[in-house]
């Protein structure tokens, strides 16, 4: 079977996977919800990495490409957040905007993009990378905040969700900073992207800064979060939809 | 009452809303760009006051946001200045009352807000100094830089993928000969993505994607504002990590009553 084959089987299977984690775990299987959790997991990583093979030679960015790779990052904090014994219910909730972006990915084009001279730089798949671990920090951290307005106290980590998918976004920043320098001569394009990508970090600098407003208790800082989520979705997502029609290889 | 506009001016709740503010600019700018990128692409090659003398000026109805942006940037870096006198001042003050590590961690965002302030100056710099030139690519093909350097192609050529068979034909590698006149001559060859850096100009070559054949172009540029943007940015992610990696110490040593 080609890699791309294998990629393609290993994201279907990852899907069956973690929708029957979750059936599981509401019929309170926990056990068995674990095991389908962790194989889905495992089948979603073969496929996000055999991405790479796609086209037949190794291109990194096809690793990093946000619609694939969000929901794998999701799904990683999700795993991550179980092993460290992190409240269940909390945890198995991840699986609602998981399988919803993993329905995206699925009805998206599975090719990747051509090979280009421009992306053959560390800092291409390293921007794609950390915006991706952003972006996910910034989902994750709207998802907790919304049970935390439920009352549920375990739900208060959102704001460490927020605060480190910041920093990994500023890093995305100078990252993709340094990639567009070395390809285009500037370090900031006035193109839709880089004002969007400036929008989404200056609305996370001022959630930094409204924590130390005595007026803005944790429920207004939820609700701040939450309301983060629309940027986020409006702004990657719809870049992705506007990709959609770009030529693929493969898929 | 200039003690209380002093204050007003280096508060949180104002940063906390001209942050707030700003990114709604960006975000209705994104879309303005998306739906005229013949008044806002040029900026990309130009210096901002001279795209204003030519683009700007007459679509003001259109570019209400970019005046907008440049103004609230402008009071976020004065708000920042005077946060950052102010919370100094008084970390100065009372130095004495806490340890060493206690006094390094509080001061941290202080010098990450520095950082900040340096980035914004970059900023303003890059796109309102320096010097721009984007030069169309052929052998022989002269082209003139600041301070009477000279320069001129000698030589280009592109290299493409023989396989897979998917992507044969593809351009793999772009690069250019040129040669470069001040007091001496020298001869340099350069790649796409790779930058050089000669008497403070740099030359980047580039390539209009959309065209079947590669349309080749040098980018010829001083810019001022790149080692403050990279540098100010850079040690800012940093001083980030720091503080909220030494967070859990502090806050214990501020339980204890160890301030």
């Amino acid at each position: 079977m080609p890699l791309s084959g294998i990629s393609l089987a290993g994201l279907y299977l990852a899907v069956f996977g973690y929708a029957g984690s979750l059936v599981l775990f509401l019929f309170r299987k926990t056990d068995w919800a674990d095991i389908f959790l962790c194989a889905a997991f495992l089948t979603h990583s073969v496929s996000q990495v055999s991405r790479g093979w796609f086209i037949g030679i190794f291109t990194p960015l096809a690793l990093v490409d946000g619609v694939f790779s969000l929901p794998w990052c999701l799904a990683f904090f999700m795993v991550a957040l179980r092993l460290m014994r992190y409240d269940l219910s909390l945890v198995y909730s991840i699986h609602y905007p998981l399988l919803l972006l993993l329905a995206f990915a699925l009805l998206y084009p599975k090719g990747v993009f051509p090979p280009s001279p421009f992306f053959e730089t560390v800092f291409s798949p390293l921007f794609f990378l950390f915006e991706v671990i952003g972006h996910a920090c910034f989902i994750l951290g709207a998802w907790f905040a919304f049970w935390s307005l439920r009352d549920r106290e375990e739900a208060s980590l959102y704001e460490s969700f927020l605060i480190w998918g910041f920093i990994s976004y500023s890093i995305a920043q100078v990252v993709g900073a340094i990639w567009c320098y070395q390809g285009w001569g500037t370090l900031f394009n006035w193109g839709e992207r880089h004002i969007q990508s400036a929008a989404l970090w200056c609305y996370y600098a001022a959630y930094l800064h409204m924590r130390f407003l005595s007026s803005m208790d944790s429920r207004k800082r939820a609700w701040f979060s939450l309301a983060g989520l629309l940027f986020v979705v409006l702004f990657s997502y719809g870049s992705h939809l506007r990709e959609i029609s770009m030529p693929r290889l493969g898929g | 009452m200039t003690k209380k506009l002093w204050n007003f001016i280096g508060s949180v709740r104002l940063t906390f809303w001209l942050l707030l503010v700003i990114s709604l600019i960006l975000t209705a700018g994104s879309y303005s760009i998306r739906f005229f990128p013949q008044i806002f692409k040029p900026l990309n090659s130009s210096l901002l006051q001279d795209w204003y003398r030519t683009y700007g000026k007459e679509n003001l109805s259109l570019i209400w946001w970019l005046i907008m942006l440049l103004a609230l940037l402008g009071m976020l870096g004065i708000n920042t200045a005077v946060c950052v006198i102010n919370r100094i001042h008084t970390l100065w003050k009372t130095r004495r009352q806490m340890t060493a590590f206690v006094m390094f961690h509080r001061i941290i965002p202080s010098l990450a807000h520095i950082c900040f302030f340096i980035m914004l100056i970059g900023h303003f710099l890059s796109t309102t100094t320096g010097f721009h030139q984007v030069v169309p690519l052929y052998p022989g093909a002269p082209f003139s830089m600041p301070a009477d350097m000279k320069g001129e192609i000698v030589d280009e050529y592109c290299e493409r993928y023989s396989e897979p068979v998917i992507i044969s034909g593809s351009v793999k590698q772009c690069a250019v000969t040129m040669k470069l006149q001040d007091k001496e001559t020298i001869l340099k060859k350069i790649s796409l993505l790779d930058t050089f850096s000669w008497n403070g100009i740099a030359f980047h070559l580039g390539m209009d994607k959309k065209s079947a054949s590669p349309d080749l172009k040098l980018t010829i540029k001083h810019d001022p504002g790149v080692p403050l943007i990279v540098s100010g940015f850079t040690v800012l992610i940093l001083l980030m990590m720091w503080y909220y990696l030494l967070m859990g110490r502090a806050n214990k040593l501020s339980k204890k009553g160890i301030l």
